[in-house]
Protein backbone atom coordinates (compact mmCIF):
# COMPACT_ATOMS: atom_id res chain seq x y z
CA UNK A 1 0.00 0.00 0.00
CA UNK A 2 0.98 3.42 -0.91
CA UNK A 3 0.81 6.29 1.75
CA UNK A 4 1.32 10.04 1.04
CA UNK A 5 0.83 12.60 3.68
CA UNK A 6 0.31 15.69 1.68
CA UNK A 7 1.26 19.67 2.84
CA UNK A 8 -1.00 21.59 0.19
CA UNK A 9 -4.37 21.08 -1.21
CA UNK A 10 -2.35 21.01 -5.04
CA UNK A 11 0.17 18.13 -3.99
CA UNK A 12 -3.18 16.06 -2.85
CA UNK A 13 -4.90 16.49 -5.70
CA UNK A 14 -1.93 15.30 -7.61
CA UNK A 15 -1.11 13.20 -5.15
CA UNK A 16 -4.93 10.88 -5.77
CA UNK A 17 -4.64 12.31 -9.48
CA UNK A 18 -1.69 10.04 -9.81
CA UNK A 19 -2.75 6.94 -7.91
CA UNK A 20 -5.72 6.69 -10.40
CA UNK A 21 -9.15 6.72 -8.39
CA UNK A 22 -8.34 4.58 -6.21
CA UNK A 23 -6.80 6.00 -3.52
CA UNK A 24 -8.66 6.36 -0.08
CA UNK A 25 -8.61 9.89 1.47
CA UNK A 26 -8.12 10.06 5.10
CA UNK A 27 -9.18 13.31 7.07
CA UNK A 28 -9.66 12.63 10.73
CA UNK A 29 -10.00 8.39 10.19
CA UNK A 30 -12.97 7.96 12.33
CA UNK A 31 -15.22 6.72 9.82
CA UNK A 32 -12.30 5.07 7.20
CA UNK A 33 -10.14 3.45 10.49
CA UNK A 34 -13.32 1.53 10.95
CA UNK A 35 -13.52 0.73 7.56
CA UNK A 36 -10.20 -0.74 7.52
CA UNK A 37 -10.60 -2.13 11.15
CA UNK A 38 -13.89 -3.76 10.98
CA UNK A 39 -15.61 -3.41 7.54
CA UNK A 40 -12.65 -5.01 5.05
CA UNK A 41 -11.55 -2.02 3.39
CA UNK A 42 -7.91 -2.85 1.85
CA UNK A 43 -7.06 1.06 0.71
CA UNK A 44 -4.35 0.37 -2.08
CA UNK A 45 -3.35 3.88 -1.59
CA UNK A 46 -3.91 5.65 1.65
CA UNK A 47 -3.60 9.83 1.37
CA UNK A 48 -3.95 11.37 4.63
CA UNK A 49 -5.10 14.88 4.14
CA UNK A 50 -5.28 15.64 8.24
CA UNK A 51 -2.40 18.14 8.27
CA UNK A 52 -3.40 19.99 4.65
CA UNK A 53 -2.22 23.71 5.58
CA UNK A 54 -4.84 26.14 6.15
CA UNK A 55 -7.96 24.15 5.98
CA UNK A 56 -8.95 24.34 9.55
CA UNK A 57 -10.69 27.68 10.27
CA UNK A 58 -14.04 29.47 11.01
CA UNK A 59 -14.36 33.00 9.53
CA UNK A 60 -17.19 35.17 8.91
CA UNK A 61 -17.42 38.30 6.72
CA UNK A 62 -20.43 40.50 5.47
CA UNK A 63 -21.06 37.12 2.67
CA UNK A 64 -21.51 35.03 5.42
CA UNK A 65 -19.84 31.58 6.95
CA UNK A 66 -16.51 30.17 5.65
CA UNK A 67 -15.40 26.81 7.61
CA UNK A 68 -12.67 25.06 6.17
CA UNK A 69 -12.87 21.41 5.02
CA UNK A 70 -10.33 20.15 7.94
CA UNK A 71 -11.74 22.20 10.51
CA UNK A 72 -13.08 19.50 13.86
CA UNK A 73 -16.40 19.37 15.22
CA UNK A 74 -15.29 19.88 18.77
CA UNK A 75 -14.34 23.84 16.83
CA UNK A 76 -17.68 24.21 16.13
CA UNK A 77 -18.77 23.79 19.88
CA UNK A 78 -18.52 27.50 22.06
CA UNK A 79 -17.90 29.18 18.91
CA UNK A 80 -19.06 32.48 19.80
CA UNK A 81 -19.61 33.19 15.82
CA UNK A 82 -21.89 30.26 15.59
CA UNK A 83 -23.42 30.49 19.35
CA UNK A 84 -24.55 33.80 17.99
CA UNK A 85 -25.97 33.65 14.31
CA UNK A 86 -25.48 30.02 13.27
CA UNK A 87 -27.65 28.08 16.22
CA UNK A 88 -28.30 24.88 14.49
CA UNK A 89 -24.63 24.12 13.74
CA UNK A 90 -23.45 24.47 17.64
CA UNK A 91 -26.36 22.06 18.04
CA UNK A 92 -25.49 19.43 15.94
CA UNK A 93 -21.77 19.81 17.13
CA UNK A 94 -22.15 19.57 20.97
CA UNK A 95 -24.58 16.41 20.63
CA UNK A 96 -22.21 15.00 17.78
CA UNK A 97 -20.72 11.19 19.10
CA UNK A 98 -18.23 12.64 22.09
CA UNK A 99 -15.50 14.71 23.04
CA UNK A 100 -12.54 12.68 22.50
CA UNK A 101 -14.57 11.65 18.66
CA UNK A 102 -15.32 15.46 17.88
CA UNK A 103 -11.68 16.38 18.51
CA UNK A 104 -10.52 14.18 15.96
CA UNK A 105 -13.80 13.97 13.25
CA UNK A 106 -13.53 17.09 10.38
CA UNK A 107 -16.88 18.60 8.78
CA UNK A 108 -15.88 18.17 5.40
CA UNK A 109 -15.42 13.99 6.81
CA UNK A 110 -19.01 14.09 7.80
CA UNK A 111 -20.20 15.26 4.57
CA UNK A 112 -18.01 12.71 3.13
CA UNK A 113 -19.42 9.91 4.63
CA UNK A 114 -23.07 10.83 3.44
CA UNK A 115 -24.58 9.11 6.82
CA UNK A 116 -28.45 9.37 5.93
CA UNK A 117 -27.99 9.95 10.15
CA UNK A 118 -24.90 12.16 10.08
CA UNK A 119 -25.25 15.36 12.39
CA UNK A 120 -23.54 18.05 9.63
CA UNK A 121 -25.86 17.46 6.74
CA UNK A 122 -29.03 18.82 8.41
CA UNK A 123 -28.26 21.70 9.73
CA UNK A 124 -26.14 22.74 7.01
CA UNK A 125 -28.80 22.64 4.60
CA UNK A 126 -30.85 24.22 6.68
CA UNK A 127 -28.52 27.54 7.02
CA UNK A 128 -28.58 26.97 2.77
CA UNK A 129 -25.09 25.85 2.77
CA UNK A 130 -22.88 24.80 -0.14
CA UNK A 131 -19.46 23.12 -0.72
CA UNK A 132 -16.47 24.16 -2.66
CA UNK A 133 -14.77 21.58 -4.30
CA UNK A 134 -11.49 21.38 -6.23
CA UNK A 135 -9.98 19.12 -8.50
CA UNK A 136 -7.02 19.79 -10.87
CA UNK A 137 -9.50 21.38 -13.48
CA UNK A 138 -10.24 24.03 -10.94
CA UNK A 139 -13.04 24.74 -8.53
CA UNK A 140 -16.83 24.40 -8.41
CA UNK A 141 -19.20 25.43 -6.07
CA UNK A 142 -21.96 22.69 -5.41
CA UNK A 143 -25.59 23.54 -2.68
CA UNK A 144 -25.81 21.04 -0.48
CA UNK A 145 -29.31 20.26 -1.57
CA UNK A 146 -27.68 18.77 -4.75
CA UNK A 147 -24.69 17.21 -2.92
CA UNK A 148 -26.22 13.74 -1.30
CA UNK A 149 -26.89 10.76 -3.73
CA UNK A 150 -27.65 8.08 -0.99
CA UNK A 151 -25.36 6.26 1.49
CA UNK A 152 -21.72 7.20 1.10
CA UNK A 153 -22.42 8.38 -1.93
CA UNK A 154 -22.05 12.59 -3.18
CA UNK A 155 -21.68 14.10 -6.40
CA UNK A 156 -18.18 14.48 -5.62
CA UNK A 157 -16.17 13.20 -8.27
CA UNK A 158 -12.70 11.08 -8.37
CA UNK A 159 -9.53 13.22 -7.23
CA UNK A 160 -12.39 16.26 -6.28
CA UNK A 161 -11.90 17.40 -2.38
CA UNK A 162 -13.84 19.37 -0.71
CA UNK A 163 -12.16 22.95 0.61
CA UNK A 164 -14.48 24.86 2.01
CA UNK A 165 -18.10 25.06 3.45
CA UNK A 166 -19.99 28.07 2.52
CA UNK A 167 -23.14 29.47 4.22
CA UNK A 168 -24.69 32.65 3.17
CA UNK A 169 -24.91 35.66 5.72
CA UNK A 170 -28.35 34.49 7.66
CA UNK A 171 -29.49 38.22 7.88
CA UNK A 172 -31.28 40.33 10.92
CA UNK A 173 -34.51 38.29 12.53
CA UNK A 174 -33.37 34.76 11.52
CA UNK A 175 -32.66 32.00 13.00
CA UNK A 176 -31.75 28.39 13.55
CA UNK A 177 -31.69 25.55 15.51
CA UNK A 178 -31.42 21.60 15.31
CA UNK A 179 -33.05 19.20 17.19
CA UNK A 180 -31.98 15.07 17.87
CA UNK A 181 -33.10 12.35 19.10
CA UNK A 182 -31.09 9.25 19.89
CA UNK A 183 -31.90 6.72 22.84
CA UNK A 184 -28.86 8.64 24.81
CA UNK A 185 -27.51 11.86 24.28
CA UNK A 186 -23.86 11.00 23.86
CA UNK A 187 -22.56 8.68 22.08
CA UNK A 188 -26.07 7.50 19.59
CA UNK A 189 -26.52 8.25 16.32
CA UNK A 190 -29.64 10.17 15.79
CA UNK A 191 -33.08 8.25 15.07
CA UNK A 192 -35.06 11.72 14.11
CA UNK A 193 -33.03 15.00 13.11
CA UNK A 194 -34.33 18.04 11.66
CA UNK A 195 -32.85 21.38 11.50
CA UNK A 196 -34.61 24.36 10.66
CA UNK A 197 -33.51 28.05 9.65
CA UNK A 198 -35.96 30.30 8.98
CA UNK A 199 -36.56 34.64 8.65
CA UNK A 200 -39.08 36.34 9.74
CA UNK A 201 -40.38 40.15 9.40
CA UNK A 202 -41.54 42.73 11.97
CA UNK A 203 -45.17 40.98 12.30
CA UNK A 204 -43.23 37.30 12.99
CA UNK A 205 -44.36 36.18 9.39
CA UNK A 206 -42.03 33.81 7.78
CA UNK A 207 -40.34 35.08 5.28
CA UNK A 208 -37.93 32.49 4.76
CA UNK A 209 -37.91 28.87 5.62
CA UNK A 210 -35.77 25.92 5.45
CA UNK A 211 -35.77 22.26 7.20
CA UNK A 212 -34.00 19.68 6.32
CA UNK A 213 -34.64 16.18 7.67
CA UNK A 214 -31.80 13.60 8.98
CA UNK A 215 -32.14 9.95 9.36
CA UNK A 216 -35.69 9.53 7.45
CA UNK A 217 -34.36 9.26 4.21
CA UNK A 218 -31.49 7.17 1.97
CA UNK A 219 -29.85 11.05 2.12
CA UNK A 220 -31.07 14.64 4.08
CA UNK A 221 -33.61 15.56 2.61
CA UNK A 222 -35.48 19.49 2.51
CA UNK A 223 -38.70 19.30 4.04
CA UNK A 224 -40.30 20.96 1.38
CA UNK A 225 -44.04 20.66 2.56
CA UNK A 226 -43.52 22.46 5.53
CA UNK A 227 -41.58 24.66 3.97
CA UNK A 228 -44.56 25.79 1.57
CA UNK A 229 -47.03 25.62 4.71
CA UNK A 230 -44.73 27.89 6.95
CA UNK A 231 -44.16 30.37 4.37
CA UNK A 232 -46.23 33.90 4.95
CA UNK A 233 -47.26 32.59 8.28
CA UNK A 234 -46.77 34.09 11.38
CA UNK A 235 -45.09 31.73 13.65
CA UNK A 236 -47.43 31.33 16.67
CA UNK A 237 -47.28 27.79 18.51
CA UNK A 238 -50.39 27.05 16.71
CA UNK A 239 -48.81 27.06 13.53
CA UNK A 240 -45.53 25.62 14.54
CA UNK A 241 -47.98 22.40 15.88
CA UNK A 242 -49.31 22.54 12.21
CA UNK A 243 -46.17 22.69 10.79
CA UNK A 244 -45.12 19.29 12.59
CA UNK A 245 -47.91 17.64 11.42
CA UNK A 246 -47.45 18.69 7.58
CA UNK A 247 -43.54 17.25 8.49
CA UNK A 248 -45.18 13.65 7.93
CA UNK A 249 -45.36 13.89 4.39
CA UNK A 250 -41.80 14.97 3.53
CA UNK A 251 -40.51 11.53 4.19
CA UNK A 252 -41.01 8.43 4.23
CA UNK A 253 -38.59 6.35 7.24
CA UNK A 254 -37.92 2.91 7.24
CA UNK A 255 -37.49 0.52 9.83
CA UNK A 256 -33.61 -0.98 10.95
CA UNK A 257 -32.35 -1.70 14.54
CA UNK A 258 -32.33 1.70 15.76
CA UNK A 259 -35.94 2.02 15.50
CA UNK A 260 -39.40 1.07 13.39
CA UNK A 261 -40.36 3.44 10.61
CA UNK A 262 -43.65 3.74 12.59
CA UNK A 263 -41.76 5.42 15.49
CA UNK A 264 -39.46 7.85 13.57
CA UNK A 265 -42.68 8.98 11.10
CA UNK A 266 -44.35 9.36 14.68
CA UNK A 267 -41.48 11.53 15.91
CA UNK A 268 -40.74 13.51 13.23
CA UNK A 269 -43.73 16.25 14.10
CA UNK A 270 -42.22 15.98 17.83
CA UNK A 271 -38.67 17.06 16.42
CA UNK A 272 -39.95 19.40 13.95
CA UNK A 273 -41.79 21.57 16.08
CA UNK A 274 -38.71 21.43 19.17
CA UNK A 275 -36.68 22.23 16.31
CA UNK A 276 -38.74 25.03 14.46
CA UNK A 277 -39.79 26.75 18.23
CA UNK A 278 -35.84 27.12 19.35
CA UNK A 279 -35.38 28.20 15.94
CA UNK A 280 -37.60 31.35 16.55
CA UNK A 281 -36.02 31.93 20.17
CA UNK A 282 -32.90 32.67 17.54
CA UNK A 283 -33.97 34.83 15.56
CA UNK A 284 -36.35 36.92 18.27
CA UNK A 285 -33.20 36.77 20.84
CA UNK B 1 5.51 -1.31 1.53
CA UNK B 2 5.29 3.04 2.59
CA UNK B 3 5.84 3.26 6.23
CA UNK B 4 5.17 6.88 8.21
CA UNK B 5 7.36 8.45 9.82
CA UNK B 6 6.38 10.02 13.30
CA UNK B 7 8.31 12.63 15.11
CA UNK B 8 6.38 13.20 18.29
CA UNK B 9 6.76 14.49 21.90
CA UNK B 10 5.88 11.52 24.08
CA UNK B 11 5.23 11.87 27.95
CA UNK B 12 7.58 14.63 27.90
CA UNK B 13 10.39 12.60 25.36
CA UNK B 14 10.87 13.31 21.95
CA UNK B 15 10.53 10.23 19.94
CA UNK B 16 11.07 8.94 16.13
CA UNK B 17 9.39 5.87 15.14
CA UNK B 18 8.45 4.46 11.95
CA UNK B 19 4.87 2.64 11.55
CA UNK B 20 2.60 0.97 9.15
CA UNK B 21 0.47 3.96 7.82
CA UNK B 22 -3.04 2.35 9.13
CA UNK B 23 -1.20 1.92 12.59
CA UNK B 24 -3.33 4.13 15.35
CA UNK B 25 -2.10 5.79 18.31
CA UNK B 26 -3.53 3.41 20.43
CA UNK B 27 -1.70 0.21 18.60
CA UNK B 28 1.68 2.48 18.69
CA UNK B 29 1.39 3.32 22.01
CA UNK B 30 0.81 -0.29 23.47
CA UNK B 31 2.38 -2.20 20.95
CA UNK B 32 5.38 -1.05 19.53
CA UNK B 33 6.12 1.40 22.99
CA UNK B 34 5.24 -0.76 25.56
CA UNK B 35 3.06 1.94 27.16
CA UNK B 36 0.55 -0.79 28.33
CA UNK B 37 -1.86 2.29 30.20
CA UNK B 38 -3.71 2.89 28.22
CA UNK B 39 -6.49 0.48 27.62
CA UNK B 40 -8.13 -1.35 24.82
CA UNK B 41 -11.58 -1.62 24.76
CA UNK B 42 -14.38 -1.60 22.33
CA UNK B 43 -11.73 -0.58 19.43
CA UNK B 44 -14.04 1.84 17.46
CA UNK B 45 -14.60 5.01 19.57
CA UNK B 46 -17.35 4.02 22.04
CA UNK B 47 -16.19 3.78 25.53
CA UNK B 48 -13.46 6.11 26.29
CA UNK B 49 -10.37 3.33 27.65
CA UNK B 50 -8.05 3.91 25.07
CA UNK B 51 -8.35 8.20 26.05
CA UNK B 52 -5.04 9.49 25.57
CA UNK B 53 -4.10 13.53 25.64
CA UNK B 54 -3.10 15.02 21.94
CA UNK B 55 -1.97 18.57 22.69
CA UNK B 56 -3.57 18.91 25.46
CA UNK B 57 -7.04 17.66 23.65
CA UNK B 58 -8.37 14.05 24.57
CA UNK B 59 -9.05 11.65 21.80
CA UNK B 60 -9.37 8.08 21.41
CA UNK B 61 -6.53 6.57 20.69
CA UNK B 62 -8.28 3.74 18.96
CA UNK B 63 -9.42 6.25 16.09
CA UNK B 64 -6.44 7.91 15.52
CA UNK B 65 -3.81 7.41 13.10
CA UNK B 66 -0.38 7.00 14.50
CA UNK B 67 0.84 8.88 11.88
CA UNK B 68 -1.23 11.72 12.65
CA UNK B 69 0.77 11.50 15.91
CA UNK B 70 3.53 13.58 14.09
CA UNK B 71 4.54 16.97 15.35
CA UNK B 72 2.19 16.60 18.09
CA UNK B 73 2.76 16.15 22.01
CA UNK B 74 0.90 12.88 23.32
CA UNK B 75 0.18 12.24 26.86
CA UNK B 76 -0.55 9.27 28.19
CA UNK B 77 -1.32 7.77 31.71
CA UNK B 78 2.34 6.94 32.47
CA UNK B 79 3.17 10.96 31.99
CA UNK B 80 1.54 12.13 34.54
CA UNK B 81 3.15 10.86 37.38
CA UNK B 82 6.69 9.99 38.85
CA UNK B 83 7.53 6.82 40.99
CA UNK B 84 7.56 8.72 44.19
CA UNK B 85 4.56 11.58 43.32
CA UNK B 86 0.98 10.25 42.37
CA UNK B 87 -0.92 13.29 40.12
CA UNK B 88 -3.64 14.41 42.66
CA UNK B 89 -6.31 13.06 40.54
CA UNK B 90 -4.73 9.50 40.88
CA UNK B 91 -4.11 10.53 44.50
CA UNK B 92 -7.83 11.33 44.85
CA UNK B 93 -9.20 8.25 43.30
CA UNK B 94 -7.17 5.96 45.19
CA UNK B 95 -8.07 7.44 48.50
CA UNK B 96 -12.06 7.24 47.66
CA UNK B 97 -12.02 3.62 46.06
CA UNK B 98 -13.78 5.31 43.40
CA UNK B 99 -12.95 2.53 40.55
CA UNK B 100 -13.59 -0.67 40.82
CA UNK B 101 -11.96 -3.29 38.50
CA UNK B 102 -9.66 -0.40 37.15
CA UNK B 103 -9.77 -1.26 33.78
CA UNK B 104 -11.79 2.49 32.86
CA UNK B 105 -9.64 4.60 34.68
CA UNK B 106 -6.82 5.81 32.44
CA UNK B 107 -8.79 7.43 30.31
CA UNK B 108 -11.09 7.96 32.75
CA UNK B 109 -8.16 10.09 34.73
CA UNK B 110 -6.91 11.68 31.12
CA UNK B 111 -10.11 13.15 30.31
CA UNK B 112 -10.89 14.61 34.22
CA UNK B 113 -7.00 16.26 33.61
CA UNK B 114 -7.79 17.81 30.47
CA UNK B 115 -11.20 19.22 31.90
CA UNK B 116 -9.69 20.40 35.01
CA UNK B 117 -6.52 22.37 32.45
CA UNK B 118 -9.12 24.22 31.11
CA UNK B 119 -11.93 24.63 33.56
CA UNK B 120 -10.29 24.26 36.85
CA UNK B 121 -13.77 24.92 38.79
CA UNK B 122 -16.05 22.61 36.61
CA UNK B 123 -19.94 22.54 37.74
CA UNK B 124 -20.95 18.85 38.78
CA UNK B 125 -22.54 19.07 35.00
CA UNK B 126 -19.28 20.03 33.31
CA UNK B 127 -17.68 16.99 35.05
CA UNK B 128 -19.92 14.69 33.32
CA UNK B 129 -20.16 16.56 30.13
CA UNK B 130 -16.15 15.59 30.19
CA UNK B 131 -16.40 12.37 31.17
CA UNK B 132 -19.82 10.98 29.01
CA UNK B 133 -17.13 9.83 26.16
CA UNK B 134 -15.96 7.21 28.77
CA UNK B 135 -17.55 4.19 29.81
CA UNK B 136 -17.39 2.45 33.34
CA UNK B 137 -18.86 -0.87 32.86
CA UNK B 138 -18.51 -1.12 36.77
CA UNK B 139 -20.71 2.40 36.90
CA UNK B 140 -18.78 3.51 39.43
CA UNK B 141 -19.54 7.05 38.04
CA UNK B 142 -20.76 8.29 41.67
CA UNK B 143 -17.50 7.89 42.97
CA UNK B 144 -15.63 8.87 39.85
CA UNK B 145 -17.22 12.11 39.76
CA UNK B 146 -16.78 13.01 43.44
CA UNK B 147 -13.52 12.61 43.40
CA UNK B 148 -13.42 14.76 40.36
CA UNK B 149 -14.98 17.47 42.41
CA UNK B 150 -12.63 16.39 45.19
CA UNK B 151 -9.66 17.52 43.45
CA UNK B 152 -10.92 20.64 41.78
CA UNK B 153 -12.09 21.98 44.97
CA UNK B 154 -8.65 21.46 46.75
CA UNK B 155 -7.41 22.80 43.02
CA UNK B 156 -4.74 21.19 41.28
CA UNK B 157 -1.20 21.25 41.77
C1 LIG C 1 -17.74 6.34 18.10
C2 LIG C 1 -18.22 7.17 16.95
C3 LIG C 1 -19.35 7.96 17.10
C4 LIG C 1 -19.84 8.72 16.04
N1 LIG C 1 -20.92 9.51 16.26
C5 LIG C 1 -21.38 10.30 15.26
C6 LIG C 1 -22.48 11.19 15.48
O1 LIG C 1 -23.02 11.28 16.58
N2 LIG C 1 -22.91 11.92 14.43
C7 LIG C 1 -22.33 11.84 13.20
O2 LIG C 1 -22.76 12.54 12.30
N3 LIG C 1 -21.28 11.03 12.96
C8 LIG C 1 -20.79 10.25 13.96
N4 LIG C 1 -19.73 9.42 13.73
C9 LIG C 1 -19.17 9.31 12.36
C10 LIG C 1 -17.91 10.14 12.05
O3 LIG C 1 -17.29 10.60 13.23
C11 LIG C 1 -18.24 11.33 11.16
O4 LIG C 1 -18.77 10.88 9.96
C12 LIG C 1 -17.01 12.23 10.94
O5 LIG C 1 -17.41 13.55 10.74
C13 LIG C 1 -16.12 11.82 9.82
O6 LIG C 1 -15.07 12.75 9.72
P1 LIG C 1 -13.54 12.27 9.62
O7 LIG C 1 -12.72 13.48 9.34
O8 LIG C 1 -13.19 11.47 10.79
O9 LIG C 1 -13.69 11.36 8.32
P2 LIG C 1 -12.78 10.29 7.59
O10 LIG C 1 -13.01 8.95 8.17
O11 LIG C 1 -11.37 10.76 7.47
O12 LIG C 1 -13.46 10.39 6.14
C14 LIG C 1 -14.84 10.16 5.93
C15 LIG C 1 -15.14 10.18 4.43
O13 LIG C 1 -15.06 11.51 3.91
C16 LIG C 1 -14.07 11.60 2.88
N5 LIG C 1 -13.44 12.90 3.06
C17 LIG C 1 -12.95 13.43 4.22
N6 LIG C 1 -12.50 14.68 4.02
C18 LIG C 1 -12.68 14.95 2.70
C19 LIG C 1 -12.41 16.10 1.89
N7 LIG C 1 -11.88 17.22 2.38
N8 LIG C 1 -12.75 16.03 0.57
C20 LIG C 1 -13.30 14.89 0.04
N9 LIG C 1 -13.59 13.80 0.77
C21 LIG C 1 -13.27 13.82 2.08
C22 LIG C 1 -13.18 10.39 3.10
O14 LIG C 1 -12.55 9.99 1.92
C23 LIG C 1 -14.17 9.37 3.61
O15 LIG C 1 -14.88 8.79 2.56
C24 LIG C 1 -19.20 8.66 14.78
C25 LIG C 1 -18.05 7.88 14.62
C26 LIG C 1 -17.55 7.14 15.69
C27 LIG C 1 -16.31 6.33 15.51
S1 LIG D 1 -10.96 1.35 22.78
FE1 LIG D 1 -10.95 3.30 21.92
S2 LIG D 1 -12.88 4.05 22.46
FE2 LIG D 1 -13.02 2.00 23.12
S1 LIG E 1 -14.14 0.66 37.37
FE1 LIG E 1 -14.54 -1.05 36.11
S2 LIG E 1 -14.88 -0.12 34.19
FE2 LIG E 1 -14.81 1.55 35.50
Amino acid sequence: MDYLRPQTVAEALAAIAQAGGTATVIAGGTDIIGDIKFRGLKPTALININRLEGLRYITEDASGLRIGALTNIQDLVGNPIIVKSYTALGDAGERFASLQVRNLATVAGSLGRASPGGDMAPPLMALGASVIAVSPSGEREIDLVDFFLGPRRTVLRPGELMREIRIPAPGPRSGSAYARLSYRDVLDLCIVGVASGIKLDAGNRVTSARLALGSVAPRPVRAANVEAFLLGKELTDEVIREAGNVSSQDANPISDQRASAEYRKQMMPVLTRRSLARARDAALG
Amino acid sequence: MTKAEVRATINGRERELRVDPWRTLLEMLRDDMELTGTKLGCEAGECGACTVLMDGKPVVSCMSLAADADGRTIETIEGISTAEHLHPLQDEFLKLSAFQCGYCAPGMIMSSKALLEHNPHPTEREIREAIAGNLCRCTAYVGIVKAIQNVAAEGVS
